[in-house]
C-alpha cells in the first residue's frame, strides 16, 4: 500500500496511458477539434506598433507625458531629414527643394504642422511696421543677396541651430507635427505611407542628396512591420531547425514530425487565445510562440525519447507507451508546474505587454502538457514508430563527467562559487541602455536613417518640461521669463544636449524688433505688459500651423520647453531628466518645478522599473517553484540544490552579456524569466531519477550514473535542439527578439553544463548522509541492473554504456551491465517487477 | 466676380426668393441675399467675452469689444476695430483692420506698453486669434467676394431648414480648402459652419446660437468653435450689440488707436 501511494503519480500515468491508447482515434480526433477551435481565434489577432500599450493607464511618467500632449500639442510626428552630399543647403536649386518639400508635407494626412527653415517664420522690424514671414517665402527672388539674407539669418537664430539645420548649414530637417483622430489605431500608417512616398520621390529625383525619414511615427510603423516580418519568417525557421535536429536524433522522420505537430498544436491554440483574449501582436508578445515552442519542445522531447528507448529494449510500442507515461508523468507535471511559476514574474512586470506574455505563457505550458499528456501518446500509437539505433546519444558521456566530477566535489565547488560570485559581482555593473534606435538591426531602413541623423543632425531624443508660473497669463513675468531663461542656459550646456527651445528665445528676439532691430535689445522684455503685448502681437501675425499652441497653453500661464538630446544611453537621459529636476528644485520657486518626459524617457523609467519588478517576481516565481520541487522530490536539501543551480546560469549569462555588450535593455526582463522555467526543469528530471534511484537504495554514484544515463540523451538533444532554435532568432529585424534568442540559449546551454558538472559536485556534497527510506529494498545489494529495472532501461544494450559506469564504479556495474544486457530483458523484468510494483502496467 | 447690381439696391427682403438651379448660380445668389439681408446697419459696437477650453476642460477667458463700421465692398470693405479688455496685461491693445476683399487686409495694432502703433503684415490671416481656435480669416469680415460658392442641398436645422452652401476662399494663404456653411431658408442666417483645412478633412465646426432681432438685423449671441482633432473649443459670447452709434471714418484710424481705451 505505501509503495502504491509513494508512487501515485507513474500509477496514473499508466491509467491515463491505458485510456488514451484504448480511445486513441477519439482523443485524437477531439484533440484535432479543439485544436482548430482554439486556433481559429489567431485570425482575430491584430498587430500593434503603438508604444503606449507598453504602459499601464495610472503610469505616472506617461501621465506626464500625455498632459504635456493635451496641454499643447500631439507629440506624434516625423522628420525628414536631407543632407547634400557636397557643399551646403544655401543653393537656388537646394532652398527651393526645401520650400517645395515643405509645402508638399502638407499633403500629409492629420498634419497639425510643418517646421523647416524654409517656413521659420522670421520677425523684422521696419519703421512701424513688424513683418513676420517664412524665412524663404514663395515670392523670393533666391538671388545673390536674398540667399546670403537667408544664410545669415539661418546660421544666428536660436530656434533654427541644431533643430531644423545643422551648424554647418549642410543638414536640414523638415518637422512634421500629427494629429491623427483620437483612438484610430491606424492613425499613424496613412501619414507614414505618405512620407515614404515623398522621401522615395526626393530620393529618385535628387540622387545628390542624401535623405532620411525618422520620428516617432515611422517608428510605430516600424515596430508593426518589423513585429510581423519576424513572426513570418523567425518561428517558420524555427521549426524547421526543430524537425531537421529531432529527425537527425531520432532518425525517424515520424518521431521528429509528433514533436513538431505537437509544438505547432500548442503554438497556435496559444496565439489562439490571445486572439480571443484581443491581446495585440506587438514587439514584446512576438517573443510568446517561441516561448510556447520551448516549453512544447522540453515535455514532448522526454516522452519521445522514452518511448523511442523502449521500442529499442524491445517492448511492444503498447508497454513502451505506458512504461514512458509512467516515468514520465510525475516529472513533466512538476516540471510544467514550476515554468507556470517562472512566469509569476512577468505577471508582475510593470509593462502591460510582458504580464500578457507571462499569463499567455502559463497557459500555453498547461496547454503543452495537455498536448504532451493526452496527445502525444494517442499520436505515437498510430505514427509508423521503428525502434532506433542509437539511443544512448552522450548519455555515457556524461556519467562519465558526472562520477569523474563527483570524485572532486570540492575542487568543483570551489569553482562554482568563485564563478557564481564573480557572475553577481558582473550582474551589478550592467548598464541599462534601452535606445527604441538600437531595437532594430541593421537591414532595417528605419535605423540606417536614424543613425544618419544622429551622426549629422540629432533629433530622435526629447525631453520636455511643461514649466508653470502658477497664474493664468504668468508666463509674461518677468520674473518667470527670467528663470525660464536661466534653465534653457543651463540645459543647453548639459552633455548630449544639442538644442533647447523655450519661449524665451522668441521673447527676445520681439524685444528686438520692437526697439527697431537694435541688437543691444536681444533681451528678455523688461514688464509683464510688454511681454503680454508683443507675445499677441507676434501670434496674430503667425499663419496656419505655425502659431505658438504647442508651446504655450491655452491659459499662458505655462510654456514648454523641450530639450532634443544626442546619441546618448537612455541612463544618461535619465540622468540629465533627475538632474534638471533638481535644478528646476534649487532654482525656482515651487510652481516652476516640474518633471521631465519624453517617450525615451519613459522607456528609461519603465525598464528600471520593469528590471526591478523582475528581480521581485522572480524571487515569488522560485518560492514557488521550490514548494513544487520539494512535493516532487520530498526532499528539502534536493530542492535547494534544484533551485541554487538554476539561478546561476542567469548569473552567468548576465556576466557573459556585460563583458561582450556591457548594457542591458528591456529584453532582459523576459530572459531571466522565460528561461528560469525551463532549465529549473533539467534539474528536476535529473533529480527526480536520482532520488527514485536513492530511494531505492542505490549508492550516490550510480544513482548519479545510472540517472544521466537515462536523462542525458534527452536533455542534450533538448539543448542541443532550444540552442539552435533560439540562436536562428539572431536573424531577427527586431534586435531585441535577437537578443532574446542569443541570451535565452546560452542560459539553456549553460544552465546544461551546470546541471550536469556542478550539480554532481554539490549532490556529492550535500547528500552524503542521505538514508535509504525503503529497507526492505536498499537491504539487497543495488546493482546497475536493478536500477535498470527500477528505471525501465537497459543501458548496456550499447556496449559502451557500460563502459561509462566502469571506470569509478568498479565491479558492481561492470557485472550489472552484463546482466542487464540482451534485447528482451526489459520486458521480462518487468512481468517479474511487477509483483512488487503495482502500478506497473500488465502486458496484455 | 461682381454682384448682382439689382440686388445691391433692393432695400426690402422679397417675401419669397427665387433662386436659379445651376449649383454654382444657386449658392452665391443664397450667399448674395444673405449678404443683402445684413446690409445697411452702418456700425454696430459689442462686448465679447472669449472663452478658450483644451481637451482637458481647462479654461482660460478673454475680453474684447469689436467696433464695426459698415463700407460698402466697392469703397474697400468693412473697417473694424478690437479693443482687448482682458487679461489685464493686454487690457488697451487695440487691432485696426480695413477689410480689402481678396487683397490681405491692412492691419495695425496698438501697444499702450510701448505706445506705438505697430503695422502687422497681413498676409498670415490664417493663425490663431489670440491663441483660440478662431483663426483671424474666420472672424474678418465676411465679404462676398472672398468665396466662390456651390449650392450643395437643404436639411433640417433645429426647427427650420437650412441651405447648405459650399464656399472656397479665393484669397491666398487660407487654411482651408473649402466650407460648408448652413443658412436658415427664412432668414439666412448661418446657423453652422464646417471647416475643411487644405487636405479636404473636416478640422473645425462653428456653430452659430441665441439669436436676436436688432431691428432688421439677426444677431447670433453664442458662437461656439470646436476643433474636431484636438477637442479645444473657443466660445465668442457676445453680451450687448449696439447698432447705429454714429461711428465716422475718422473712428477707425491709427491715430485714435491710442485713446481708444
Amino acid at each position: 500500500m505505501e509503495r502504491q501511494q509513494k508512487d501515485w503519480w507513474g500509477w496514473s500515468g499508466v491509467k491515463l496511458a491505458d485510456i488514451l491508447l484504448r480511445h486513441k482515434v477519439l482523443v485524437l480526433v477531439l484533440s484535432l477539434i479543439l485544436t482548430a477551435v482554439l486556433t481559429a481565434g489567431t485570425a482575430r489577432i491584430e498587430v500593434s506598433g503603438d508604444y503606449r500599450a507598453f504602459f499601464d493607464k495610472g503610469n505616472p511618467e506617461l501621465l506626464a507625458f500625455d498632459a504635456i500632449e493635451d496641454t499643447y500639442a500631439r507629440l506624434d510626428s516625423f522628420a525628414i531629414v536631407v543632407r547634400p552630399k557636397s557643399g551646403d543647403l544655401f543653393t537656388r536649386d537646394r532652398l527651393e527643394l526645401l520650400r517645395d518639400t515643405t509645402v508638399r508635407l502638407w499633403d500629409v494626412a492629420y498634419v497639425s504642422r510643418v517646421d523647416s527653415l524654409t517656413n521659420h517664420q522670421h520677425s523684422w522690424a521696419e519703421d512701424d511696421d513688424l513683418f513676420v514671414e517664412d524665412l524663404v517665402p514663395e515670392d523670393s527672388p533666391l538671388d545673390a543677396a536674398d540667399i546670403k539674407r537667408i544664410r545669415t539669418i539661418a546660421l544666428s537664430e536660436p530656434t533654427i541651430e541644431n533643430y531644423l539645420m545643422s551648424p554647418d548649414g549642410r543638414t536640414a530637417s523638415l518637422i512634421v507635427t500629427l494629429n491623427p483622430p483620437e483612438g484610430d489605431e491606424n492613425g499613424l500608417q496613412l501619414p507614414v505611407k505618405t512620407a515614404r512616398e515623398i522621401v522615395d520621390d526626393l530620393r529618385a529625383k535628387h540622387p545628390d542628396f542624401v535623405i532620411a525619414l525618422v520620428g516617432g511615427a515611422v517608428l510605430d510603423s516600424t515596430l508593426r512591420e518589423v513585429s510581423e516580418r519576424d513572426a513570418a519568417v523567425l518561428f517558420p525557421l524555427m521549426l524547421g531547425v526543430l524537425f531537421f535536429g529531432l529527425w537527425a536524433f531520432y532518425k525517424s522522420p515520424w518521431a521528429a514530425g509528433a514533436v513538431t505537430i505537437l509544438v505547432v498544436a500548442s503554438v497556435s491554440s496559444t496565439l489562439g487565445i490571445m486572439g480571443y483574449m484581443d491581446i495585440p501582436m506587438m514587439t514584446a508578445t512576438a517573443a510568446l510562440p517561441v516561448i510556447v515552442l520551448t516549453i512544447a519542445v522540453t515535455s514532448a522531447i522526454h516522452i519521445v525519447t522514452a518511448v523511442q528507448a523502449g521500442l529499442v529494449d524491445g517492448l511492444s510500442r503498447r508497454i513502451a507507451i505506458m512504461e514512458t507515461m509512467r516515468l514520465n508523468f510525475e516529472p513533466v507535471i512538476i516540471t510544467s508546474a514550476t515554468t507556470v511559476f517562472g512566469f509569476i514574474g512577468l505577471v508582475f512586470s510593470e509593462t502591460p505587454p510582458y504580464r500578457d506574455v507571462g499569463i499567455l505563457s502559463a497557459l500555453g505550458t498547461v496547454l503543452a502538457v495537455f498536448y504532451t499528456l493526452v496527445v502525444l501518446p494517442s499520436l505515437l500509437a498510430v505514427v509508423p514508430l521503428k525502434a532506433a539505433t542509437e539511443k544512448t546519444w552522450g548519455g555515457e558521456y556524461l556519467a562519465r563527467t558526472a562520477l569523474a566530477v563527483a570524485a572532486k566535489p570540492k575542487f568543483f565547488i570551489g569553482l562554482y562559487v568563485v564563478l557564481t560570485v564573480a557572475a553577481c559581482l558582473a550582474v551589478t555593473q550592467l548598464k541599462i541602455n534601452d535606445k527604441f534606435v538600437d531595437y532594430f538591426s541593421d537591414n532595417v531602413p528605419f535605423k540606417q536613417d536614424a543613425t544618419f541623423v544622429s551622426e549629422h543632425l540629432p533629433g530622435l531624443y526629447f525631453l520636455e518640461f511643461s514649466i508653470a508660473s502658477g497664474e493664468e497669463g504668468g508666463i509674461n513675468e518677468p520674473a518667470y521669463l527670467k528663470r525660464l531663461d536661466a534653465f534653457a542656459s543651463w540645459l543647453k550646456a548639459q552633455p548630449g544636449v544639442t538644442h533647447v527651445s523655450a519661449i524665451t528665445d522668441i521673447m527676445k528676439r520681439l524685444n528686438r524688433n520692437m526697439h527697431d532691430d537694435d541688437p543691444d535689445h536681444y533681451k528678455l522684455p523688461s514688464t509683464r505688459n510688454e511681454a503680454a503685448q508683443y507675445l499677441l502681437l507676434y501670434e496674430m501675425s503667425l499663419p496656419f500651423g505655425r502659431d505658438l499652441n504647442n508651446q504655450i497653453d491655452v491659459a499662458k500661464s505655462a510654456s514648454r520647453v523641450t530639450v532634443v538630446m544626442g546619441d546618448i544611453s537612455t541612463g544618461a537621459m535619465h540622468d540629465l531628466e533627475r538632474a534638471s529636476e533638481a535644478w528646476l528644485k534649487n532654482n525656482t520657486p515651487t510652481m516652476m518645478h516640474a518633471d521631465g518626459t519624453g517617450v525615451a524617457i519613459i522607456f528609461a523609467h519603465l525598464t528600471e522599473r520593469t528590471l526591478t519588478s523582475m528581480i521581485g517576481g522572480t524571487l515569488i516565481g522560485f518560492a514557488f517553484m521550490a514548494v513544487c520541487i520539494q512535493i516532487a522530490l520530498r526532499s528539502l536539501s534536493l530542492s535547494f540544490l534544484s533551485v541554487i543551480v538554476n539561478i546561476s546560469p542567469v548569473a552567468f549569462v548576465f556576466a557573459v552579456w556585460w563583458l561582450m555588450v556591457g548594457e542591458i535593455g528591456l529584453y532582459a526582463a523576459v530572459v531571466a524569466t522565460v528561461s528560469l522555467g525551463f532549465i529549473v526543469d533539467f534539474a528536476i528530471h535529473i533529480l527526480s531519477k536520482y532520488k527514485r534511484l536513492r530511494s531505492y537504495g542505490a549508492d550516490l554514484p550510480h544513482a548519479l550514473t545510472e540517472s544521466f544515463l537515462f536523462v542525458g540523451p534527452p536533455l542534450l538533444v533538448t539543448t542541443v535542439v532550444l540552442v539552435a532554435g533560439f540562436l536562428t532568432l539572431v536573424a531577427a529585424d527586431f534586435t531585441i527578439n535577437a537578443y532574446l534568442g542569443i541570451m535565452t540559449g546560452l542560459v539553456i546551454a549553460l544552465a546544461f553544463v551546470t546541471d550536469f558538472v556542478f550539480l554532481p559536485a554539490l549532490l556529492t556534497l550535500f547528500d552524503r548522509e542521505r538514508k535509504p527510506r525503503h529497507h526492505a529494498v536498499a537491504s539487497e545489494p543495488i546493482t546497475a541492473a536493478r536500477a535498470n529495472i527500477l528505471l525501465r532501461r537497459t543501458p548496456a544494450a550499447s556496449p559502451d554504456a557500460g563502459a561509462a559506469g566502469s571506470p569509478s564504479t568498479g565491479g558492481d556495474n561492470t557485472a550489472s551491465s552484463g546482466s542487464g544486457s540482451g534485447t528482451g530483458s526489459g520486458t521480462s523484468d518487468n512481468s517479474g517487477h511487477a509483483e512488487d510494483d503495482p502500478s506497473s502496467p500488465q502486458d496484455r | 466676380m461682381t454682384i448682382p447690381a439689382t440686388q445691391k439696391t433692393t432695400p426690402a427682403a422679397p417675401k419669397t426668393v427665387k433662386f436659379p438651379d445651376a449649383p454654382d448660380a444657386k449658392g452665391l445668389a443664397i450667399a448674395t441675399e444673405a449678404d443683402r439681408r445684413d446690409q445697411g446697419f452702418k456700425d454696430s459696437e459689442s462686448q465679447i467675452s472669449m472663452v478658450l477650453r483644451n481637451a482637458q476642460g481647462q479654461e482660460s477667458r478673454r475680453g474684447l469689444r469689436i467696433r464695426i463700421l459698415e463700407v460698402p465692398e466697392s469703397d474697400g470693405g468693412d473697417k473694424s476695430l478690437v479693443v482687448f479688455d482682458a487679461p489685464r496685461d493686454i487690457a488697451g491693445t487695440a487691432l485696426l483692420s480695413f477689410a480689402k476683399g481678396i487683397e490681405p487686409d491692412d492691419q495695425w495694432l496698438y501697444l499702450p506698453d510701448l505706445g506705438r502703433v505697430k503695422r502687422i503684415s497681413g498676409s498670415n490671416r490664417s493663425g490663431p486669434f489670440m491663441g483660440s481656435e478662431f483663426a483671424y480669416e474666420d472672424l474678418a469680415a465676411p465679404e462676398l467676394i472672398k468665396y466662390s460658392y456651390t449650392y450643395v442641398g437643404q436639411e433640417a436645422c433645429g426647427d427650420l431648414t437650412c441651405y447648405m452652401i459650399e464656399r472656397r476662399p479665393q484669397y491666398k494663404d487660407s487654411g482651408y480648402k473649402r466650407q460648408i456653411v448652413w443658412l436658415d431658408t427664412e432668414h439666412f442666417r448661418p446657423a453652422k459652419v464646417d471647416f475643411y483645412d487644405r487636405r479636404d478633412e473636416l478640422m473645425k465646426t462653428l456653430v452659430y446660437t441665441d439669436y436676436k432681432l436688432y431691428g432688421t438685423f439677426w444677431r447670433a449671441h453664442s458662437m461656439v468653435m470646436t476643433n474636431k482633432r484636438t477637442g479645444k473649443s473657443t466660445a465668442l459670447l457676445i453680451s450687448t450689440y449696439r447698432f447705429d452709434s454714429g461711428f465716422k471714418d475718422a473712428d477707425f484710424s491709427t491715430g485714435t488707436l491710442k485713446r481708444i481705451r
